[in-house]
């Protein structure tokens, strides 16, 4: 119990102690009933019905003023410094600071309680986006990989066209050369042919030559002939002369005609029958690199469909991760599920903690207020669970229960 | 071109949720953290074709948000989604009234959500 003095200090508390109605009779308090009410009958009284009470100051009436004003003044001087030994602590007031201590460890607990729920939901709510933005993360990746792929794939047929158009040139190429053996083997056999009749031109090379030898021998007889003849003869050896010169050149030039043909039937029948065989192998190479660049474009073409498939096959493992995430981030909803349940239950503590302190909190205790404490905080708890139970809860939900009312389209 | 998506809540996790499931899909996102805000971003630029709202929400709540959206010129017919934990059937039905296209309670898996989407916003 404190000094009573803190009465004029504006304590609450204390002033309702002070106006209760057991403290009616307290002496302290009948001495300064007394003493006001005396200084009201002096004031208010005729001089005249207060002579003979002029003990002290010779004055009518003040005497008797100034006893009660000391008696006053006596009064509230034990008021303020009242005797301990008068204090002792009642059963009442044990029970009081009892409830306050109660109460007030029960507020420490309730704002740890409360401090640590704020924690929880935060971190919670931190959880949550990390796992978030991994998520948009993971996505974005997966993208970029489909993107990758999406652009090789691209670029694989841009290539596969140009190969195919490469061996679609080279297969045209590749008919030709083919074709080319059989028509260097019919040119061989016109050349052959003409190589006969080479053959056939040098037995009338010889005639040409043995006409030659002839024309000789009649121009040397027909010389002879002219100069046994003398002066008439003399034109007739210019003749002869002439056809010897005649018979000469026509030997030289079937000489030389017989040289070309001869080179030329070698020609053909040595080297170029060798050449054109040779020729002919190359070309059968050729013929099959051509086969092999197409045997390289059926691979190329099995890469790329391989390659086709594989970028479907990871196109729909990129479109199931985005419906995955999708159903991921759908669920990290329940964060603000039991964020908002937190919330609801944190609100119920307050109003709890306000009732209770409005009862036996910072003044003294109400008694009509503690008859009614515990109604208030049921009907506390009838408002929390009627709010709760309009939203939703994780077991609801994950049970599927409601499942028509989860979404509804009006 | 992509639509584009109001999603009005004051919980960071559901607007990085939605934000992210729907741009995923190929929408464009706005949002906003209360109705007071939401109300602002209808004026401004890109103009919403869908609304997503919650309903319970500090200084202006999804009912309330609703009605005016409602009451703005341009978003007569603009599909608005309330998605909320509240199973109270009284609110949907004021929501409804007030002009709310449909009713989502939390949590509503992405998939479900595009779904709903699909079947409000023609060509999403």
């Amino acid at each position: 119990m404190k000094c009573p003095n803190m009465v004029f200090l504006g304590k609450p508390r204390r002033l309702q102690a002070w106006c209760r109605k057991d403290a009616l009779l307290d002496p302290r308090r009948m001495v300064i009933v007394s003493a006001i009410s005396l200084i009201l009958v002096i004031r208010l009284l005729p001089e005249s019905n207060l002579e003979g009470f002029d003990l002290l100051i010779g004055r009518t009436g003040d005497s008797v003023l100034l006893l009660a004003i000391l008696a006053l003044v006596a009064a509230l001087f034990f008021i303020q410094c009242p005797p301990p030994a008068d204090k002792k602590p009642t059963t009442q007031d044990n029970l009081l600071a009892s409830a306050e201590a109660i109460f007030e460890q029960h507020l420490r607990i309730d704002e740890e309680i409360d401090k640590r729920l704020n924690e929880v939901t935060a971190d919670t709510e931190h959880s949550a986006l990390f796992i978030i933005t991994q998520m948009r993360q993971l996505y974005d990746n997966a993208s970029r990989v489909v993107q990758y792929l999406e652009g090789t794939n691209l670029k694989a047929g841009d290539l596969g066209q140009a190969i195919t158009d490469s061996v679609e040139r080279l297969m045209e190429v590749n008919t030709f050369i083919s074709q080319l053996p059989a028509k260097i083997e019919r040119d061989l056999e016109s050349v052959q042919t003409v190589v006969s009749e080479f053959k056939e031109m040098n037995g009338l090379i010889e005639s040409v030559q043995a006409i030659s030898m002839q024309s000789h021998m009649l121009a040397i007889n027909a010389a002879i002939e002219a100069s046994r003849a003398g002066v008439a003869g003399r034109a007739f050896k210019v003749v002869a002369d002439e056809v010897r010169s005649l018979a000469s050149n026509s030997s030289k030039v079937a000489t030389l005609i017989k040289e070309g043909l001869t080179r030329a039937s070698s020609a053909v029948n040595g080297g170029m029958a060798s050449s054109i065989a040779e020729s002919s192998q190359q070309l059968q190479g050729i013929s099959l690199a051509t086969a092999s660049i197409s045997i390289l474009q059926e691979n190329f073409a099995d890469m790329s469909q391989y390659y086709k498939t594989r970028f479907t096959v990871v196109t729909k493992h990129n479109e199931d991760l985005a419906k995955d995430i999708s159903e991921v981030l759908g669920q990290i909803q329940y964060q603000d599920v039991v964020r908002q349940s937190v919330e609801r239950i944190r609100t119920a503590i307050v109003q709890r903690n306000l009732l209770l302190q409005s009862a036996i909190g910072e003044g003294a205790p109400d008694p009509d207020l503690l008859r009614e404490l515990p109604e208030r905080i049921d009907q506390l708890k009838r408002e929390y669970l009627v709010e709760d139970a309009r939203h939703v809860h994780l077991t609801q939900a994950e049970l599927g229960n409601d499942a028509g009312l989860k979404i509804e389209l009006f | 071109m992509a639509k584009t998506i109001l999603v009005v809540d004051d919980s960071g996790t559901m607007v990085m949720s939605l934000r992210n499931s729907l741009e995923i899909a190929g929408f464009n996102v706005v949002t906003a953290s209360d109705g007071v805000i939401a109300l602002d971003k209808l004026k401004s630029a890109p103009k919403p074709d869908l609304i997503i709202t919650d309903i319970n929400m500090p200084n202006m709540g999804g009912v309330e948000f609703i009605g005016k959206a409602r009451a703005q010129s341009g978003f007569r017919f603009t599909p608005i989604l309330a998605l909320t934990t509240e199973t109270q059937q009284a609110k949907r039905d004021e929501a409804k009234k007030l002009g709310a296209t449909g009713w989502l309670v939390k949590p509503v898996s992405g998939n479900d959500l595009l779904r709903v989407i699909k079947q409000v916003l023609p060509g999403a």
